[in-house]
């Protein structure tokens, strides 16, 4: 009696466990039957992923899908927002179980990773000639690995550099003319180091930041058939010599090593460091350092011998796996069309990569009253015709990175010379490329 | 005995099932993958025991285990015994005790993320730590300690004791309310005094729970990847990455699931050959 | 604890500045994500050298976290998930606990090793397996499928053996004797008597549940169904991170945690169960 009370009570709770966890699938299951009987009015469902994107633009996201199924009253559109640092688990989960969702936005290094493994639609067969031309050439090229164009281009940036001008002034150099070149900024930091005690130059070294100044002082990062590397020259050797030079003379916080963009911009804010490029932070010091905000003066972004500046892209995919291709890329191409483009670049310090929404005078006349944001946003648009992608997404990219932030590091905390850090990365390039 | 044989099985029976299915299977699987090549997008393509043999090639690999042995000894001691001292400061019957305690457990609930920021600020050049080090006289140039190779993982693991100090504390004090009182007090009309009350009495008592304590800070700080990802990234020069920032890195940043599950597999062996020791010492001393 | 008779006055004082001084060092990040939540948008909030007390304090970055995202809405999915994974975790760790450490039987070893070797790979690599039994089990987007995978951990298990195993063994025998069967003295006799180690289960599962951040993200697609550290999370937005919302943020998911411990705590009370004890 009392054991059957027992096994009675077990049986109780794993069948409740179990009850329950069934009744949940019946009702998903009703769910996906109320979507096949949609599916008999030939309603499609896209599932549409961004990047971090609420609650800033939710209107604006919900006012282009509102849009959209408007002119498409077939297709439905099911946004989520995921928040950036955990998207790439989250959509890895989903396309390991065959549930990936049918637009992305996704950064390019992770979608160039997806794409090397062929998990990505080529939007060079998806998209018309016509629909291309659309976009501005080096954007849409950007997204391209061994022939396939990978996504479609979204929104652009290139790199500003902003300035603290009450530094500038602390230290007797004129805020007008900001350091342009990495000599000059060098020389700043000199300079702002002697009168001051902060610091001039905080250059960051995460994520592609070390291979991209490397091509800006003028290093070629592979041969042409990207089979070898090619950066064991003067020039990469120049680079390397002068970030283990601003290191060791203590031109630059240390925390430059941690590659982590986070110190970066909250010396910044702390009104410890005078410039870095850092465009992309200008909302975030606007809400958490007013006062530095109001002293921020954008200016080009620090380029070397060779004049080159940087653009990254942001970018919209469609996952192989989705069985709405077709609907999906006219989704994709709505979202990224001028007009829509030219709403979204208002609400923030970005540019578009639709050529017509570029000619808009919003990029071009800063008003009388223009903000730091503005002049950020007029800089960064001024100097797009002479940015370029420096560094193409690239087969086993996150190793290569990773081989060459270990060799800067080396040569900056002193245990190898330059040039030995230098032969250490091209060696390990050499192994990777070879793969 | 009336027990019936089945009865400890159905005891078992539920929880057995959980773990079983959303763990155990799960893992298996995962050991499963360890011989194969997956990137989680294709299927996965059985090449035997090449994981294992890149693994055991790799330079880095060798050092993140280091780092995580590193990361062991210098943690779990502090964890271990610390606590115990707090567990019986914040047991004693004092106004306003129940406000410590919460104080203690702080920690435990506090959003890395944010608490980073906090200890960038103990951290940075010209940040608290450099700054009392400085006026006491003990350092004449400010020690960069989170990007330095010699420093790094020292002050990570800080942040780790930190964070669990609390944690392990409240479950010595749930073992500290099995003692009886009567040991006690047997003990001071013996004349014991505080030091002796708790070497003899208190310690031997809360063994079950330095045992729990021990293997579950061995587990977890071999499992370390919260505070490094967060304050160091593995640096300077990877002399803070631990295994498991390791495994991170290639599942996720470089899509090798099969290798990640090898040095998964790596991990879990370590792990549990370190907890069956630590079972065997320690359960010898409790005949219960 | 044995509460020594006459502490002198200098004794108590002593031990509250060793009290004192090991708060400071404990919530020393904390004061700092306070005195931050509690920032007037004019202050910068980087400044050097770092700013304790706030200029101007004010409570509004409290009110505006909780109109960036459905608050109430994701605070009541955070409770239904948390409270779900407190109940069945804690009477699953502590059914399959008293076996463990009470009874003979063949496997008894074996069994316990195995559950404590699920603790030993990290969950990063067993998300996509259990991802996929989720789908199948038609998980996805329930409450359920946030709570199955948490309501048995081998922490549980663990610390409620320990607990059991330091209750004397004359107890249940007198029970035995009485007439009562397995199930009865598990429940009647020894869960009574652990209650302190049951309050450190609930407040570490709790603690665990309410935190989670990686699986609930995972495996749910619906926005309705986001938990409170998923909608946190919207406050550092690509483009934009005002720590004064991060800051108040996370203060208000700490809150429900310390009510819990504060309440909860009161079973710490040295000698209450003493007497049941001695038998």
């Amino acid at each position: 009696m009392k054991k059957k009370n027992l096994l009675l009570a077990m049986i109780l709770v794993i069948a409740m466990v179990f009850v329950s966890a069934c009744g949940n699938d019946d009702a998903k299951k009703d769910s996906k039957d109320n979507k096949d009987s949609e599916g008999k009015t030939e309603q499609t469902t896209i599932e549409f992923w961004t990047m971090q994107l609420k609650p800033t633009f939710t209107e604006y996201i919900e006012g282009v899908i509102a849009d959209f199924e408007k002119e498409n009253p077939d297709i439905k559109i099911d946004w989520l927002d995921v928040p950036a640092a955990d998207l790439d688990k989250k959509i890895l989960t989903a396309v390991s179980s065959n549930t990936a969702p049918d637009v992305v936005n996704l950064n390019p290094t992770f979608a160039s990773k997806l794409a090397e493994l062929d998990a990505l639609v080529n939007m060079e067969e998806a998209v018309s000639d016509e629909d291309k031309k659309k976009y501005v050439k080096g954007a849409w090229e950007a997204n391209r690995l061994k022939d396939v164009t990978f996504a479609i281009p979204w929104y652009l940036s290139t790199e500003v550099t902003l300035n603290n001008t009450k530094i500038y002034e602390e230290a007797g150099l004129d805020p007008e003319k900001p350091a342009k070149t990495y000599e000059e900024a060098k020389e700043y930091s000199k300079v702002i180091k002697e009168k001051t005690g902060k610091y001039g130059y905080f250059p960051s070294l995460d994520l592609s930041l070390v291979l991209q100044h490397m091509v800006v002082m003028g290093a070629e990062l592979t041969n042409e058939d990207g089979t070898k590397a090619a950066f064991n020259t003067p020039e990469g050797l120049k680079a390397f010599e002068y970030f283990t030079e601003l290191y060791q003379e203590d031109l630059i916080p240390k925390e430059a090593l941690s590659g982590d963009q986070r110190n970066t911009i909250d010396m910044y804010q702390a009104g410890q460091v005078a410039f870095f490029a850092g465009s992309h932070f200008i909302s975030q010091i606007k809400e958490n350092a007013p006062e530095i905000y109001e002293n921020t003066k954008p200016s080009e972004a620090i380029t070397g011998d060779t004049g080159k500046k940087t653009m990254s892209v942001q970018n919209i995919v469609v996952p192989k796996q989705t069985e709405n291709e077709e609907a999906a890329v006219k989704f994709a191409l709505f979202l990224t069309n001028a007009e829509n483009q030219l709403a979204f670049t208002k609400l923030t310090p970005i540019l578009p990569s639709a050529v017509e929404a570029l000619e808009d005078p919003y990029f071009t006349e800063a008003g009388e009253d223009a903000e730091p944001t503005d002049l950020v946003r007029i800089t960064a648009a001024g100097q797009l015709d002479e940015a370029e992608l420096l560094v193409p997404p690239m087969e086993n990219y996150d190793e290569l990175k990773e081989a060459m932030f270990d060799a800067i590091s080396e040569a900056m905390l002193g245990e190898a010379t330059p040039q030995e850090a230098l032969d250490k990365a091209e060696k390990a390039w050499n192994d990777i490329l070879a793969k | 005995m009336r027990t019936n044989k089945l009865t400890p099985y159905l005891f078992l029976l539920p929880g057995c099932v959980i773990l079983g299915a959303f763990i155990f299977y799960p893992m298996l699987q995962a050991i499963w993958l360890s011989f194969t090549n997956y990137n989680m997008v294709s299927e996965p393509d059985f090449i035997k025991f090449d994981n294992y043999e890149n693994l055991f090639q790799d330079e880095l690999f060798w050092k993140t285990l280091k780092n995580t042995f590193i990361y062991l000894i210098g943690v779990v001691p502090a964890l271990v015994i610390v606590p115990i001292f707090l567990a019986v400061l914040v047991n004693q019957k004092l106004k306003g005790i129940g406000f410590f305690r919460s104080a203690y457990y702080i920690p435990v609930v506090t959003s890395l993320v944010v608490a980073g920021i906090a200890w960038d600020w103990v951290y940075k050049e010209n940040g608290l730590l450099n700054y009392v080090l400085d006026l006491l006289g003990i350092i004449a140039e400010p020690i960069p300690w989170l990007t330095s190779t010699d420093t790094a993982i020292f002050a990570v693991m800080v942040v780790t004791v930190w964070k669990g100090l609390g944690y392990y504390m409240i479950i010595y004090l749930a073992g500290l309310q099995s003692i009886p009182t009567s040991l006690y007090e047997a003990a001071q009309i013996d004349g014991a005094n505080w030091w002796q009350q708790h070497t003899r009495i208190t310690i031997p008592m809360l063994m079950p729970f330095v045992l729990i304590v021990t293997i579950m800070s061995s587990i977890a700080a071999m499992k370390v990847f919260e505070e490094i990802y967060i304050m160091t990234g593995g640096g300077p020069l990877h002399s803070s990455e631990t295994l498991v920032f390791y495994i991170y890195k290639e599942a996720f940043d470089r899509l090798n699931m099969g290798y990640a599950s090898a040095a998964g597999v790596v991990l879990f062996i370590l792990t549990l050959i370190f907890s069956l020791i630590n079972l065997k010492v320690m359960g010898k001393d409790k005949t219960a | 604890m044995a509460a020594k008779k006459g502490t002198s006055i200098i004794k108590k004082i002593l031990l509250y500045l060793l009290l004192i001084a090991i708060t400071l060092f404990m919530i020393g990040p904390f004061l700092w994500l306070l005195s931050t939540a509690l920032k007037s948008a004019s202050e910068n909030i980087f400044q050097y050298p770092p700013k304790l007390l706030p200029e101007e304090p004010t409570v509004s970055n409290f009110g505006k976290v909780m109109d960036v995202f459905p608050f109430w809405r994701y605070l009541l999915n955070s409770t239904i998930v948390s409270g779900l994974t407190v109940i069945l975790n804690v009477l699953f760790c502590s059914l399959a606990a008293y076996p463990l450490a009470r009874m003979n039987f063949k496997g008894k070893n074996t069994v316990f090793i195995l559950i404590l070797s699920t603790m030993m790979i990290p969950f990063q690599l067993l998300m996509i397996p259990v991802y996929i039994l989720s789908l199948n089990l038609g998980l996805q987007n329930t409450y359920l499928g946030m709570v199955l995978p948490h309501v048995t951990t081998a922490f549980g298990v663990f610390l409620m053996r320990q607990a059991f195993m330091t209750v004397p063994y004359e107890l249940d025998e007198s029970a035995r004797m009485d007439g009562a069967n397995s199930f009865q003295i598990w429940w009647r006799v020894l869960m009574p008597l652990v209650k302190p180690s049951l309050v450190t289960l609930t407040i570490f599962t709790f603690v665990s549940a309410w935190g989670d951040f990686l699986w609930p993200l995972i495996i749910v697609n619906d926005q309705n169904m986001f938990t409170l550290p998923l909608g946190l999370n919207m406050l550092s937005g690509t483009f934009t991170s005002d720590w004064r919302l991060i800051a108040a943020g996370a203060i208000i998911s700490m809150i429900p945690v310390i009510v819990i411990f504060l309440a909860l705590q009161r079973f710490f009370i040295g000698g209450a169960m003493k007497g049941a004890i001695k038998g």
